[in-house]
C-alpha cells in the first residue's frame, strides 16, 4: 500500500536551506576559531588559519546570497497572525509537550517565524559588518572595532538559535528533518505540529 | 644576548591577558627616544630601515611635499611625515618619524586572533611573525597609532620590528645607527626617560613652553618615545593625545566573548536537558 | 675661497666640524647644512642643546635647517651683502665690536692712501673701458721706514677702522629691510643676537656654503661676513670662525690639490707669460712684509714651489734648468668653468675630459652648454655611472644627427671601491679603506690616467711634438708604473728629503735648493716616517673642545683651528679660559698646534702669519671688486639697486659673448626671483642610480609660495612650468608656506625654488634646473650666479616625463 505524504519543501527550497545551513556552520566554526584562541584549531578543517581567514568571508558571501533567496522564498508565510501570538503566550506548554494547551500552528509556528525574522536581521548584521571587516581599507579603527563587536554578537545570537533549531529539527521532533531532506512529511506529523496547514498531498 | 628575546606576550594566547613571567623578566627593557627638536628630516632612518630589513623599493611620486610616501606600507615601516603649520607670524615645519611605537600594552597584540602572530618580548619589542599571521587585519584597527599595514601580495601584516635581529646581537636599530644628528637614541627605557625629561627641560629653557615627553599611559607607555617641542600640537604631529590599548568596542568584545562562551555551553546543555526531561515528541505519542 | 685668502691669508674653513659645538651663536646663511651637510650639522645641534647656543638661519627659503633653528629670517636671493653690511653697521654703531681684538689682530689701525674713495657705487680707480679697477689707490700709506703707518687709537680718518665705519654707514636697518625684504624688527632681533658675540666670553660662528659663493658678488659676500667676524673677535677662536662647508666628501681635498682654476697644488700660483724665469715667478709670488712684526709665511713660497717642481720632475729638475720651471704652462687669462666652455663655444677648444663630475648638469645655461659641447671634436667622460654629459647629444630638444662630437665613456671605480683619503670641510684628511670590490673589468681613475700618460708619452717619443720635454721628464716613480697606488701618491704629496730618502714631517723642512720634494706643501706631515697620519683614529680629547689631534691629519701641521694665535690676547692669554685655543705659559704655547712657533713669544709677530700685514685684513686690495664689499643686485634682479641706481650690478664682472642677450630685460616678463639648491636625499648626480634614494625623493619639483600658486591657479601636487629667458623646466608643484612674499623697494617680490639633480639619464629623470640659470659669474672666482635669477611660472597641464 502506497503511503501518502505531504509536500513540505520544494527541491529549490531544500537546496537553499542547506546552502545557508552548511555555510553557516562553516562560518560558525571558523568564526569561533577566530574568537576563541582555544578553538583556533578548528581552522584546520578549512586548511589552517590563513586559508580559513580567506575562505570565511567568501563562504560568508555565499551565505548572504542564500539568505537572500531564502527570505524571498519564505517571507510571505512568515507574518504572525493572532493565533501565532497566542501560540507564543503558550510557549512553555509547547516546550513541555502539552499539545492540548498549545494553539494550532499553520505551516510555520510562531517560533519558526520568529526564528526566520531574527535570522534575517542577524543576516543583515553579519553581511554588513562582515563586508567592512573583509574590506577594511579606508575605514577608521573605531568603526571596524565596533563591527567586530557587532559581528560577534550576531554570531552569538545566530549560534544559540542554531542549537535550538537543530535540536528541534532532529531529535526533539522525529520526522521533522525529513521535510528538509526529501521534502516530505507524514500527515500524522503535520497534524501534530502544524494542524492548520493543509499541504499538497503526494504519493510515494 | 639572546636572553633579551624572552617572551612576554603572545597573541591569541592566555599570555595576551596575563604577561608571562620569566627568569629574565628583570632584564633590559629598551626604548628608542626620538627627539623631534633635533630631527632634520633627512630620511636617513627611512632608507636605513628599508636597507636593513630588505624592504622592497616602492615606486613613489612627488605629491606636493618633501615627504616621500603618502603613507606607511608593508614595505615602508618608517615614514618621515612633514607638516607646515603656521602659528601667528611663526612657521613650524613639523617633521615626525612615523613608525611603530612598541606599546607596553600593545593594542595590535590584544586584537590579534592568530596565536603567535604577534609577540611581545620582555625587552619591550613587539614583533609580527608573518608565518603565523592570517591576514585578518584586526591588528590594524587594534593599533591606536595606525601603524600596521596589510600586504595584499603576502596577505599578511607588517610593521617596524625594532630591528630585532640587530637588538638580539647587541646592536641598536638601523634607524638609530643612521641618524646623523642623534635625534634617535637607543637605550634602557629608564635612562631614555630620564634623558627625555632633561631634553624637555632644555627645550623649555629655549622657549618651548609646551615641550613634552610622549610616552602615553593609555598604552602603558611606549618603547619608542618622542620628545615633542610643541606638546600642545600633538594633532599636527599626527600623534593621538589619548591613545588606548583596548578601545571600548574591543573591551566590550572581550566581555561578550567570555559571556558568549558560557551561553553556547548553556545552550547545548539546555537542549540536552530538555530532551532528557521530555524526550522526543512524535505523532505516535498522540496517536 | 678667494675672499677668505684675501682676508686671512688662507682660503679654507677656519675651524672644523666638531668645533661648531663650542659656539654661542651659530649663524647659518648661504647654506643649508641640515640638508647638504647633515652629518656635520649635528655639531650645530649640539651647540644649541648642550651649549645653549642660538641657532639662526637667514635664507630665501625656510629650510630643513630652519626647521630646527631658533630663529629664521627670510631674505631675497642676492641680498646677502645688504644684510651682512647692515650687521656690520649695527655692530659698529652700537659699539658691540671686540675692541681689543680688532686693535690687536686686524688691520683696523692701518692707514690707507689718500686717493682711496668710494662714490655712487664705485670704488676709486674704476676704468670704464676695461670694466676693471686700477688698484693703485687701494694701497696703504707707508712711513719713512718703508712699513705701513698705523694708528692704534683707530681715530685717524684714513685708518681702516674709520673707513670701514664710513663705508657701511649707509646700511641702516631700514635700508637692509628695503633691499632684502625682511622686516626691520626681525633684522634687529637677529642683529642683537649676532652682535652679542663681540665679547671675550662669547663667541659666534658662521656656516656658509655655495649659497654665498654662487653669486656675481659671491666673494664679497664672504668678505663681508669675514669682516663682521673679525669685528666681533670671532676668528681663530674655538667656537668661532667662518666656516665654508664644502659640497662633497672631498671638495676641500680637491681644491687643495688645485682642482680650481688659477692655482697649483697647495695654493701656489700658476705662472703667467710675463714671468719668463723662475726668478720672475718667485719674485712676483713671494710677498714682502708690510710691517716689521709679521711672520709673512708666504715668504717661504720659493721653498714650496721648488719642492713641488722636484716632486714632479725629480732628477730632471735641477738648478740649471730652473728646476723645470719652463715645463709649466704659463697661463694667460683664466681656466674657470665659464671661460673653458666659452672657449668651446667660440670653437677654440678641441677636446674635453670630464673626470668625476657631470658637466652638462653642473654648469649654468644648459642650452648654451649643449651648444658649446657640440662644438668639441671629442669628449671623454670618466665616471662610475653613465652621465648626461656623456649623452649630451640626446638631450631633450637636440637632434643627435647634428652633432659631430665623438664621445667616449670610460666606466671607473667609485670611491667606495677604493682606499685613499678624503679631506673634509674642516681640513681633516682622513684615510679610508676600500668598502667593496668594483664590478669585474672596471678600472680605477689612476689606472686610466696612468695609461693615458704612458700612451701619450709613447706617442710623443715616437712622433715628437710641442711640449715633448715636460712629458718625457715627468717623474712616474711607482712600483707598478702602470698602476700607481694611492699610498704611493700620498707619500709623493707629502714629500721626501732627497738626501736621506726619508719622508718629511713638516713643511718647515722644505728648501728651495732642490734637496726636498713635496707634491703639495700643505700636506707635508700627512704621511711621515711614523706612518700614515691620515689613518690615525685616536679619540683622545684632552682640551674637551673636540680638537682630537690624534685623529687623522689636519692641514697645516695638524692644526685644528686656523689663526689660533688670535684666540689669545696680546700677552698670550686666551680671551675665554673655557674655550682656549692656545695659551702662552711663559715658555711655550699649549692647546692646539699653534699657528705660530711653539716657543715664539706672544709679541714676536702678528697672529695672522699668512698675511704680509701680520694681521687679518678688514680692508683688502686682493679682490677685483673692491677692498670693502658693496651690495650689487644680481644680474637678473626684480628691483633696482636701492643704494645706487646708476651702478645696479657688480661693475667688474666678466661678460662672455652673447650672454647679455640671454638675460631678462626690464621689458621682459620675468617677475619672480628664483634660486636653485640641492636636497638631502641626493648626493650630486650619483644618487639618481640608487633606488632607495630615488624612492625617498623621486621627482623633479618646483617650490612655489602659497599666495603665488593661488594667483596662478597652481595646485599642490599638480604641475607647474617655470621658465627663464634661457630655458624652461616643468615639474610637480610643491606649494609651500615656507616661502613668503617679500616687500622689496616697496614692491612685492615672490621667490621660487628649484632643485638641481635631475637629467635624462638614470632611474629617475626630470628637468635640468640649469636650463634656467645665467651664464655669468663672480668677479673674482667666475663662480656662476646659480643662486639668483628671474623666471616666470604657470600652471602646466601636460605630464612630460
Amino acid at each position: 500500500m502506497a503511503k501518502s505524504f505531504l509536500r513540505r519543501f520544494t527541491y529549490f527550497e531544500r537546496v537553499v536551506h542547506w546552502v545557508v545551513g552548511v555555510t553557516f556552520v562553516l562560518l560558525l566554526l571558523t568564526g569561533l576559531a577566530f574568537a576563541y584562541p582555544s578553538l583556533f584549531w578548528l581552522t584546520t578543517f578549512l586548511g589552517g588559519g590563513s586559508a580559513a581567514r580567506v575562505l570565511h568571508p567568501q563562504i560568508g558571501a555565499v551565505f548572504g546570497v542564500g539568505l537572500l533567496l531564502m527570505f524571498g522564498l519564505w517571507v510571505r508565510d512568515m507574518f504572525l497572525d493572532s493565533q501565532d501570538r497566542q501560540w507564543l503566550g503558550a510557549i512553555k506548554h509547547y516546550a513541555a509537550h502539552e499539545r492540548d494547551k498549545v494553539p494550532p500552528a499553520g505551516k510555520y509556528n510562531a517560533g519558526q517565524k520568529l526564528f526566520f525574522w531574527v535570522q534575517s536581521l542577524l543576516g543583515i548584521v553579519f553581511v554588513a559588518s562582515g563586508l567592512l571587516l573583509w574590506f577594511p581599507e579606508g575605514f577608521g579603527p573605531g568603526l571596524l572595532n565596533s563591527m567586530r563587536l557587532l559581528h560577534y554578537l550576531a554570531t552569538l545570537g545566530g549560534g544559540l538559535f542554531l542549537i535550538v533549531h537543530v535540536y528541534l529539527g532532529t531529535i526533539a521532533y522525529p520526522g521533522t528533518a525529513r521535510g528538509m531532506i526529501d521534502g516530505k512529511v507524514t500527515p500524522e506529523w503535520a497534524r501534530l505540529h502544524h494542524p492548520r496547514w493543509t499541504g499538497e498531498r503526494v504519493e510515494r | 644576548m639572546s636572553d633579551t628575546l624572552s617572551i612576554k606576550r603572545i597573541s591569541a594566547s592566555p599570555s595576551a591577558l596575563i604577561p608571562l613571567e620569566s627568569l629574565r623578566s628583570g632584564g633590559p627593557v629598551y626604548s628608542k627616544l626620538v627627539d623631534i627638536s633635533k630631527c632634520i628630516g633627512c630620511k636617513g632612518c627611512e632608507v636605513a630601515c628599508k636597507e636593513w630589513n630588505d624592504l622592497k623599493v616602492e615606486q613613489t611620486s612627488n605629491f606636493g611635499s618633501m615627504q616621500s610616501h603618502q603613507d606607511l606600507s608593508s614595505n615602508t615601516w618608517l615614514l618621515m611625515r612633514f607638516n607646515e603649520v603656521e602659528d601667528g607670524d611663526d612657521l613650524h615645519w613639523l617633521i615626525k618619524k612615523d613608525a611603530c611605537l612598541h606599546c607596553e600594552e600593545p593594542g595590535c597584540l590584544f586584537a590579534c586572533p592568530a596565536p603567535g602572530a604577534i609577540v611581545q618580548y620582555q625587552n619591550g619589542i613587539v614583533d609580527f611573525n608573518q608565518e603565523n599571521c592570517i591576514g585578518c587585519q584586526y591588528c590594524v584597527s587594534g593599533c591606536p597609532f595606525d601603524i600596521p599595514r596589510f600586504d595584499k601580495q603576502t596577505k599578511t601584516v607588517a610593521k617596524c620590528n625594532m630591528c630585532i635581529d640587530r637588538v638580539e646581537a647587541g646592536l641598536e636599530p638601523a634607524c638609530v645607527k643612521t641618524c646623523p644628528t642623534n635625534a634617535i637614541e637607543w637605550g634602557i627605557k629608564d635612562d631614555m626617560l630620564a634623558q627625555a625629561e632633561k631634553k624637555v627641560e632644555t627645550l623649555r629653557k629655549r622657549g618651548y613652553d609646551h615641550a613634552a615627553v610622549y610616552n602615553p599611559g593609555g598604552v602603558g607607555g611606549t618603547h619608542m618615545m618622542y620628545v615633542v617641542p610643541h606638546g600642545d600640537r600633538l594633532n599636527d604631529y599626527s600623534l593621538p593625545a589619548h591613545p588606548v590599548a583596548s578601545p571600548g568596542p574591543l573591551r566590550g568584545l572581550n566581555v561578550f566573548q567570555r559571556i558568549g562562551s558560557y551561553l553556547f555551553g548553556a545552550g547545548v546543555i539546555s537542549a540536552l536537558a530538555h530532551f532528557l526531561a521530555v524526550g522526543p515528541e512524535s505523532p505516535e505519542d498522540h496517536a | 675661497m678667494a675672499s677668505l685668502a684675501a682676508t686671512f691669508g688662507r682660503g679654507a674653513m677656519t675651524n672644523h666640524w666638531k668645533d661648531i659645538k663650542n659656539a654661542d651663536v651659530v649663524l647659518v646663511m648661504g647654506a643649508n647644512p641640515a640638508e647638504n651637510h647633515p652629518c656635520g650639522f649635528k655639531w650645530a645641534i649640539e651647540a644649541r642643546d648642550e651649549n645653549g647656543a642660538a641657532l639662526l638661519t637667514i635664507d630665501p627659503r625656510f629650510t630643513r635647517t630652519s626647521a630646527v633653528a631658533d630663529k629664521h629670517m627670510q631674505i631675497r636671493p642676492g641680498s646677502d651683502i645688504a644684510v651682512l653690511g647692515g650687521l656690520i653697521r649695527y655692530i659698529l654703531t652700537n659699539n658691540l665690536h671686540h675692541t681689543e681684538y680688532v686693535q690687536e689682530h686686524t688691520n683696523a689701525s692701518f692707514l690707507v692712501g689718500g686717493d682711496f674713495g668710494f662714490e655712487d657705487g664705485l670704488f676709486s680707480g674704476f676704468e670704464e673701458a676695461t670694466s676693471a679697477y686700477d688698484k693703485a689707490s687701494w694701497g696703504y700709506e707707508f712711513g719713512s721706514d718703508g712699513y705701513v703707518r698705523r694708528d692704534q687709537t683707530l681715530q685717524d680718518p684714513r685708518c681702516v677702522f674709520q673707513l670701514l665705519q664710513r663705508h657701511y654707514e649707509r646700511y641702516t636697518p631700514e635700508m637692509v629691510a628695503q633691499i632684502a625684504g625682511c622686516s626691520v624688527e626681525k633684522f634687529l632681533e637677529m642683529a642683537e643676537i649676532i652682535g652679542s658675540t663681540g665679547r671675550a666670553d662669547r663667541v659666534g660662528t658662521i656656516m656658509y656654503a655655495v649659497g654665498w659663493t654662487m653669486h656675481t658678488v659671491g666673494s664679497q659676500i664672504i668678505r663681508t661676513a669675514a669682516i663682521m667676524q673679525l669685528l666681533l673677535g670671532n676668528i681663530g677662536r674655538p667656537g668661532g670662525g667662518i666656516n665654508a662647508l664644502r659640497g662633497h666628501a672631498n671638495v676641500q681635498g680637491a681644491t687643495d690639490h688645485a682642482i680650481v682654476a688659477g692655482i697649483l697644488p697647495g695654493y701656489l700660483k700658476v705662472p703667467t707669460p710675463e714671468q719668463e724665469t723662475l726668478r720672475d715667478h718667485l719674485d712676483a709670488s713671494t710677498p714682502s712684509p708690510l710691517v716689521p712684526d709679521t711672520s709673512n709665511y708666504w715668504g717661504n713660497y720659493p721653498n714650496f714651489l721648488v719642492s713641488q717642481l722636484k716632486a714632479w720632475f725629480g732628477e730632471n729638475a735641477t738648478p740649471a734648468n730652473e728646476f723645470g720651471y719652463q715645463y709649466l704652462g704659463k697661463q694667460e687669462g683664466d681656466a674657470t668653468w665659464l671661460s673653458i666652455w666659452d672657449e668651446a663655444y667660440q670653437g677654440r677648444l678641441e677636446g674635453f675630459i670630464a673626470l668625476g663630475f657631470n658637466p652638462l648638469l653642473a654648469g649654468p645655461d644648459v642650452p648654451r652648454l649643449i651648444e658649446s659641447m657640440s662644438r668639441l671634436k671629442w669628449k671623454v667622460v670618466i665616471d662610475p655611472f653613465m652621465l648626461d654629459s656623456a649623452e649630451f647629444w640626446r638631450s631633450p630638444g637636440v637632434n643627435p644627427a647634428n652633432i659631430e662630437t665623438e664621445v667616449m665613456y670610460l666606466p671607473t671605480t667609485h670611491w667606495i671601491e677604493r682606499d685613499g683619503s678624503f679631506t673634509n670641510s674642516g681640513r681633516w684628511a682622513q684615510w679610508k679603506e676600500k668598502a667593496i670590490d668594483p664590478p669585474d673589468g672596471v678600472r680605477s681613475d689612476t689606472y686610466v690616467l696612468s695609461e693615458l700618460f704612458w700612451r701619450v708619452k709613447e706617442l710623443y717619443r715616437q712622433e715628437g711634438g710641442a711640449y715633448n720635454e715636460p712629458i718625457q721628464h715627468l717623474t712616474w716613480d711607482y712600483l707598478n708604473p702602470r698602476q700607481p697606488t694611492l699610498v704611493e701618491l700620498a707619500k709623493e704629496i707629502n714629500g721626501f728629503n732627497q738626501q736621506t730618502g726619508e719622508l718629511l714631517s713638516s713643511f718647515g723642512e722644505l728648501r728651495a735648493d732642490g734637496s726636498t720634494t713635496a707634491g703639495n706643501w700643505i700636506y707635508t706631515g700627512s704621511y711621515t716616517e711614523d706612518g700614515n697620519m691620515m689613518s690615525r683614529r685616536g679619540t683622545a680629547d684632552p682640551t674637551g673642545l673636540g680638537m682630537h689631534h690624534d685623529w687623522a691629519f689636519s692641514w697645516p701641521l695638524n692644526r685644528r683651528v686656523l689663526y689660533n694665535r688670535a684666540s689669545a690676547d696680546a700677552a698670550g692669554n686666551p680671551w675665554d679660559q673655557k674655550r682656549s685655543g692656545i695659551a702662552w705659559t711663559g715658555r711655550e704655547w699649549i692647546g692646539d698646534v699653534p699657528d705660530y712657533g711653539r716657543t715664539t713669544p706672544p709679541g714676536a709677530a702678528g697672529a695672522f702669519i699668512m698675511t704680509e700685514e701680520g694681521v687679518a685684513r678688514l680692508f683688502s686690495s686682493q679682490l677685483a671688486d673692491g677692498p670693502f664689499s658693496e651690495h650689487y643686485e644680481p644680474v637678473e634682479s626684480p628691483t633696482v639697486n636701492a643704494l645706487h641706481e646708476s651702478v645696479p650690478i657688480n661693475p667688474v664682472i666678466n661678460w662672455y659673448d652673447g650672454v647679455r642677450e640671454t638675460l631678462a630685460a626690464a621689458t621682459d616678463n620675468f617677475p619672480y626671483a628664483c634660486t636653485v639648491y640641492r636636497v638631502v636625499e641626493h648626493e650630486h648626480f650619483v644618487t639618481r642610480n640608487v633606488p632607495l634614494l630615488v624612492e625617498a625623493m623621486p621627482d623633479f619639483f618646483v617650490e612655489i609660495p602659497e599666495g603665488l600658486a593661488a594667483e596662478k591657479g597652481i595646485d599642490n601636487g599638480g604641475r607647474a612650468r617655470v621658465w627663464s629667458k634661457r630655458g624652461s623646466v616643468e615639474g610637480v608643484a610643491i606649494v609651500t608656506k615656507r616661502i613668503k612674499p617679500l616687500t622689496v623697494n616697496g614692491k612685492t617680490v615672490w621667490t621660487i625654488g628649484i632643485p638641481v639633480h635631475w637629467g635624462f639619464v638614470g632611474i629617475t629623470q626630470g628637468s635640468m634646473a640649469n636650463l634656467l640659470t645665467p651664464y655669468v659669474g663672480d668677479a673674482n672666482t667666475r663662480c656662476p650666479e646659480f643662486k639668483s635669477f628671474l623666471v616666470n611660472v604657470e600652471r602646466a597641464e601636460s605630464s612630460l616625463a
